[in-house]
């Protein structure tokens, strides 16, 4: 089983291959080419599994490492290619495969029929390949590498139908926005390497050789901050946080199962993934850990209510991702790198199931609008009955896989916060307020999705139009209606061609297996992932020994400390030597992340397991979170319980629905003050500059040359230097006109001269003599 | 050996000058005969440089091989020097593979007022001015080559260039020709100064031995006029404004060669001159190339978001491409030149690649104008506008694809510049640069992306709904193939180029730093 | 014997010649004249061998005479033709009239 650990690459080979093949011979296949990517996928999953399981069962393991040399880069450095691969490498082969696997099974039945079909399974072949190249990464270059490349990935299948506007818009706001961000991965990438080329490694963005040199403390501490600040910047963006994640909801204009495969279960988690990937590194500087989780924390609380006010499902369940990843973020922030990461994980696995179901319900009412929805469990009751399962683990309902996650999230901030750390508070109490957000729109879509009448895409789209008409009055800008639009086109352009083979245009009708097997399956997926954290996983008859957080904790991050934590803990215990220690744990001066709870022992006390460790049950975490989740629900049922409100009460909330509806204004702020002004202002004056000021110069050098030229023809060289040489020339003329008189042709006139000559010469030599 | 057969590199540099002789002499109505003809002698001449690639010994390639010497003209002592290295070499092959891909497309295609004769034989004349740059390894041989140049596309922009080519043609030729008589003083004080020490010396070689002759001042002045002949040439940022009037008004074919070779004689004049001979004065003009380099990237891209002409958009992205090698040799570490040559030949390669496509296109729309072609490429032509969207990614340095490389080593080079320059306390103004350059790549993917969508996205309009536009032709795929497979390749092993030139570039910077 | 009078006889024959050619417009007369001149110069040349060469075996001053007569009698044939065709083309033998050489 270890030596499976070498093959990993297999496992992101076998998708690269599966999309060459698709492309060049995908058209000719009897299923279009969906059937390699998917053989080829389930290929790897199977691997993935055997990784994952070895993993999980002998967790912690040591990172299993090989690379050869990509390129040599001068002075003795080496760009290489490798596979890193450890606990958290394996989770997220695992996640991905697996997911991946789901979506693609589910696009056979979903894009059937669509013009592109053998494209599309191509594109989803070359995703997956891109972000197990990022997964599997061992050094940071080639992270970026696959960071890039489902970044492409993801700009083409958003703009699968880029036959409208629309939808070229989200794609290019994607790619754009998340390359905005991607300034900040590359630099703080080259930073970090170049800090760590210093310390005279040949392998600079190597990243076991980071994470050592980071911890040996070989790396300034401006190199650290800037570098990882740099790289937080560029998860900002992947990830969708504040204020960067504009791009995520626009996302949804691609086909619902890339939706559900890269822009909720995979890609969006790159940015955590990463931050998790380097860790260590970021754990050396409590200013970066703030910043962390900060925008951690501000995306979680923030997203959540602008779900309140959307009407497309999708929409809807993209704001929540936005938020779940904000979770993830300010877990890792407070510390809490197993709990963010495993929020990872659990997210995946439901969110992916809540995505499908989505677009399960879209492919039988041919509409995005929850508002044409409406009874629909009557209609599609395996929907129906996955969908409540996903919306019960993201509300975080007990012992369904978001319970166990969120759960763990909000333990670690407590005792974050415990341990002095304010962010730790504010991360617990906002996180709280947040999963109250979360089950009340989650609440509010199950309500209004599968209960009540069923409304239909006709009679029941002009209120809903109204309603948005009244918003409208305030929102006054066009990019708002074209986002409208584009849904509208998303829908029109994933339904249309379904429309010949679906012959109940009356009534919505369930989906056929190939939708349905990845439903139940994620649905069947979202307890044991749960359960796996460890969590009661004594009652349920495994072992606390083995869980989530012995799978994916690596040595590095075991010996991980954070250097901040001795000052912080000085500053708030004061001079109370016995808590001191407690903090200060076995390790002395500083707080020790990387202890086992099982090491550490009693005196540890709880700061120590909860940076990272078997998450415990805190039963007034658990009261606090029960209480928000049934407040939610219960709310949520007295307002849409009886179906369709005439008027939903978040849209009568003045200037809060305002500001929710137009997203916060982030999308304007943005346009307004980004792209605007770099499009029609900078890059006008730039080409300004370069066509009228600077050819301008070029352009009055060669017009004062030519003048130059001018007077110098006509003056110095027509008048003066020519003027001379003319003059020689016309006098030479003259003079011989006199001269040859001389020569009269008369021999005897020559005879006369020829004596007076010798005459004179004569007396001449007379004379001189 | 076969390295040691220096002949065999004279054999690959005359041979196009004896083909445009040839052609001269064939009769201008044999217009078939002609076109064909000039495939196979420049086929006949990148099969030499491929036996030449093969010969030559990549354990060994800092050292020149190929090397012939012989006395030229002895009243001054230069000399016909000429050899390869693993810095020559790429460019080299490159020039090759680039003209032979022209002389297969021009079988076709062929701009008014056609006349292949005179067309082929100046393309030919061209390669071999373009070659010897890249061999050269006398500084009086050197400049020979590089003036060569100027006349044969002098005449292919001014004869066979679009409305604007008189205009184009002679800007293009009095620039560049105004930054060559700088660099032809600087090399006459360059010889002065080295007469006393160097045996021979206008020889490169010789000089970047005996590099750090002469006195700061004279170091100072004679890199200015050398970097003045090799910057308009790049062009740096803001000698560039020759570049966007000649690239829009070339023939395709002049566009391809503008963009894949000459402008490389620039960056590689700077590595093999001006750097190893001058190491003072490139080390104090460093940060000032750096800054402009920069300044090219992100006012470049800004400038292509404004422009409304495919082609003068890719021209301008030139100056951004250009930019980030500048930055790569502003770093003055062997990292930064091999990032530098990386991007030379990257940029070679999409850029080229990038003017082919703009050719097809304006053969086919008969416009070059973005809002009237207003999208729809990908429905009326899906191979064509596959094609655009490969190479735009590739431009806009999409890992993977040639474009990443050399861009993402420039940057990093740039973090870590010469330690003389982090003596002298510029590291702060180095990560600087490091950011405007990233700021940069995003400018670059945003006026490439907002192309696509412009021209490739959406459905035809217009009059282009029921317009017959063919898609990729055979005699296209037969041109292109080579240069889109060696995108693909450079992204994927990008060894193939860095590899060849680390021993060489490790060399060149161990002569000039300490 | 004094050398006084083969000497003044060449100075006066070689006047008489020059003004000949000076003054005279008749070609036949122009060349008798340059006659006259070549013959000074022989009465010269055989004058001073005596002078000067007395007792040379080689006699070169009378050799030379006789070079520069058969010389002048080969002129004269020359001239003579010369003057022969100026009369057919021209009806004249005046120099004056030959004056194609002119400016």
């Amino acid at each position: 089983m270890e030596q499976l650990l070498d093959y990993a690459w297999l496992v992101v080979a076998l998708p690269f291959a599966a999309a060459v093949l698709i492309g060049a011979f995908g058209k000719l296949m009897p299923l279009k080419g969906s059937e390699i990517g998917i053989a080829a996928v389930f290929v790897a999953w199977l691997i993935s599994l055997g990784i994952g399981g070895y993993t999980f069962v002998n967790g912690p393991i040591e990172a299993v490492e090989s690379s050869l040399t990509w390129a040599p880069m001068g002075s003795g450095f080496e760009i290489q290619l490798g596979q890193y691969v450890d606990g958290l490498t394996a989770m997220m082969l695992v996640l991905v495969t697996t997911v991946s696997l789901g979506v693609q099974l589910y696009s056979r039945e979903y894009m059937h029929g669509e013009e592109r079909f053998t494209y599309f399974f191509a594109m989803l072949s070359l995703f997956t390949f891109s972000m197990l190249v990022l997964v599997v990464a061992n050094n940071t270059l080639q992270a970026v590498v696959g960071w890039e490349l489902v970044g492409l990935c993801s700009f083409l299948l958003i703009g699968f139908y880029w036959h409208e506007k629309p939808n070229q818009d989200a794609a290019n706001k994607a790619f754009l926005t998340t390359k905005f961000a991607d300034i900040g991965l590359i630099v703080g990438v080259i930073v970090l390497s170049a800090g760590v080329a210093q310390t005279g490694s040949s392998t600079p963005f190597d990243i076991e050789t980071t994470i050592d040199a980071a911890m040996g403390g070989e790396l300034s501490t401006a190199t650290i901050v800037l570098g990882c600040l740099m790289i937080f910047l560029g998860a900002v963006g992947k990830s969708g946080q504040m204020p960067l994640h504009v791009w995520l909801p626009d996302a949804m204009a691609g086909p619902t199962p890339v939706s559900a495969l890269i822009h909720a279960a995979t890609m969006v988690t790159a940015g955590v993934f990463l931050v998790a990937r380097l860790y260590p590194v970021f754990a050396q500087s409590l200013v970066v850990m703030n910043t962390v989780a900060i925008v951690g924390v501000i995306t979680l609380f923030f997203a959540g209510f602008v779900a309140l006010v959307q009407d497309d499902i999708k929409k809807v369940l993209a704001y929540s991702t936005v938020s779940q990843l904000g979770y993830m973020m300010a877990a890792l922030g407070v510390g809490g790198y197993t709990a963010g990461i495993f929020h990872l994980f659990t997210h995946g696995f439901f969110k992916a199931l809540l995505f499908l179901g989505s677009g399960s319900l879209i492919h039988a009412v041919h509409s995005n609008n929850m508002s044409d929805m409406g009874g629909m469990r009557k209609y599609m009751p395996w929907t129906f009955a996955t969908f409540i399962i996903g919306s019960l683990a993201l509300a975080g309902f007990p012992l369904t896989a978001g319970f166990f996650s969120k759960d763990e999230v909000l333990v670690a901030a407590q005792i974050w916060g415990d341990a002095g750390f304010t962010m730790g508070t504010v991360v617990f109490w906002l996180g709280l307020a947040g999963a109250a957000v979360t089950t009340f729109y989650m609440a509010r879509a199950c309500f209004l999705i599968f209960f009540g009448e069923h409304r239909g895409v006709h009679h029941a789209a002009v209120p809903t139009h109204d309603e948005h008409a009244d918003e409208h009055t305030v929102v006054e800008h066009a990019v708002e209606a074209e986002e409208a639009e584009a849904a509208a086109h998303d829908h029109a352009g994933a339904v249309s061609s379904t429309d010949g083979h679906d012959v109940h245009h009356g009534s919505p009708h369930e989906s056929g297996w190939q939708i349905l097997v990845p439903l139940v399956m994620l649905a069947v997926l979202s307890f044991p992932v749960g359960f796996a954290g460890g969590f009661l996983w004594d009652e349920v008859g495994g072992s606390t020994e083995r869980n989530f957080e012995t799978w994916t904790a690596t040595h590095d991050i075991e010996e991980t400390t954070y250097p901040f934590a001795a000052a912080a803990e000085a500053g708030a215990e004061g001079g109370e030597a016995e808590e001191g220690h407690a903090l200060a744990g076995a390790d002395g001066e500083v707080l020790a992340a990387g202890a086992l709870a099982a090491e550490g022992g009693e005196e540890h006390g709880e700061s120590l397991h909860v940076l990272h460790g078997a998450p415990e049950f805190h039963l007034d975490v658990f009261v606090y979170a029960l209480i928000a989740f049934l407040v939610a629900v219960g709310g949520a049922w007295v307002i849409y319980g009886r179906g369709m409100p005439a008027r939903d009460p978040t849209f009568r909330l003045g200037p809060v629905t305002t500001l929710l509806v137009n997203k916060y204004y982030f999308d304007d702020l943005g346009y307004r003050f980004v792209v605007v002004p770099v499009r029609d202002k900078l890059s006008p004056a730039a080409s300004w500059t370069s066509n009228v000021v600077i050819d301008g110069i070029v352009k009055r050098v060669g017009g004062a040359a030519k003048r130059l030229g001018a007077v110098t023809y006509t003056t110095l060289d027509q008048k003066v230097i020519d003027g001379g040489i003319n003059g020689a020339a016309f006098s030479a003329a003259w003079w011989s006109d006199k001269l040859r008189r001389i020569q009269s042709g008369d021999v005897q006139r020559y005879a006369g001269a020829l004596l007076a000559g010798t005459i004179v010469l004569v007396l001449v030599f007379s004379a001189a003599r | 050996m076969l390295n040691d057969q220096g002949w065999l590199l004279t054999v690959a540099l005359f041979l196009p000058l004896a083909g445009a002789g040839l052609m001269a002499v064939m009769p201008s109505r044999a217009d078939v005969l002609i076109r064909r003809t000039a495939v196979v002698l420049t086929g006949l001449a990148f099969a030499v440089v491929v036996v030449i690639t093969a010969g030559f010994d990549f354990g060994d390639a800092g050292a020149l091989q190929y090397e012939t010497t012989v006395g030229w003209i002895d009243a001054i002592g230069a000399r016909y020097h000429l050899g390869i290295d693993g810095i020559s070499l790429p460019l080299f092959f490159l020039t090759y593979l680039l003209t032979f891909l022209c002389a297969i497309y021009t079988t076709k295609h062929l701009p008014e007022p056609g006349k292949p004769k005179g067309f082929l034989a100046l393309m030919m004349l061209l390669q071999t001015g373009m070659a010897g740059t890249f061999v050269a390894f006398d500084l009086v041989l050197f400049f020979v080559f590089w003036e060569l140049v100027l006349v044969p596309m002098y005449f292919m922009i001014g004869i066979w260039g679009g409305p604007r080519r008189e205009y184009a043609s002679v800007k293009f030729f009095l620039y560049t020709l105004f930054g060559s008589v700088f660099m032809l003083v600087a090399f006459l004080s360059i010889y002065f100064a080295a007469r006393e020490t160097v045996t021979n010396p206008w020889d490169i070689v010789e000089l970047t031995q005996a590099a750090g002759f002469g006195s700061s001042t004279f170091q100072t002045w004679a890199f200015l006029g050398i970097f003045l002949g090799f910057a308009i040439k790049v062009p740096m940022w803001p000698f560039h404004t020759w570049l966007p009037d000649a690239h829009t008004e070339a023939p395709t074919v002049g566009s391809v060669l503008l963009a894949g070779v000459l402008l490389k004689m620039g960056t590689y004049g700077f590595i093999r001159i001006a750097l190893p001979i001058l190491p003072d004065g490139a080390m104090r003009f460093a940060p000032l190339i750096g800054v402009l380099a920069v300044i090219g990237i992100i006012y470049g891209s800004l400038c292509c978001i404004a422009q409304s002409d495919v082609k003068r958009l890719i021209a301008f992205s030139s100056v951004g491409h250009m930019g980030f090698v500048m930055l790569g040799i502003a770093s003055m570490t062997e990292t930064g030149i091999q990032a530098a040559l990386y991007g030379n030949i990257a940029h070679g390669v999409v850029t080229g690649m990038l003017f082919f496509l703009a050719g097809s296109l304006h053969e086919r729309y008969h416009t070059r104008d973005i809002a009237t072609i207003g999208g729809g490429m990908l429905v009326k032509m899906p191979r064509y506008g596959a094609l655009l969207v490969y190479v735009s990614m590739a431009s806009l340095g999409l890992p993977g694809l040639a474009g990443f490389w050399g861009e993402f080593t420039a940057l990093w080079a740039a973090r870590s510049p010469a330690e003389a320059l982090v003596a002298d306390g510029y590291s702060g103004l180095y990560l600087a640069l490091v950011i405007g350059g990233a700021v940069g790549t995003v400018l670059t993917a945003g006026y490439f992306l907002w192309l696509l969508q412009r021209v490739g996205l959406g459905r035809p309009t217009g009059k282009w709904v029921e317009a017959k536009l063919a898609d990729v032709m055979t005699i296209e795929w037969v041109s292109w193939t080579p240069l889109l497979l060696l995108i693909l390749a450079m992204g994927v092993a990008p060894v193939i180029i860095f590899g060849v030139q680390d021993a060489a570039v490790a060399d060149l910077v161990r002569s000039f730093t300490p | 014997m004094s050398p006084l009078g083969p000497l003044i006889l060449a100075a006066f024959l070689f006047c008489v010649g020059v003004y000949g050619i000076i003054a005279r417009r008749n070609a036949v007369l122009v060349l008798m004249s340059v006659e006259l001149m070549l013959n000074a110069v022989n009465i010269n040349l055989v004058a001073f061998n005596n002078i000067t060469h007395q007792g040379d075996p080689l006699v070169s001053g009378q050799v030379f005479a006789l070079f520069v007569i058969a010389i002048a009698a080969a002129e004269v044939g020359v001239g003579l033709a010369i003057v022969l065709n100026m009369f057919r083309n021209r009806a004249s033998i005046d120099v004056d009239d030959v004056d194609l050489m002119r400016w």
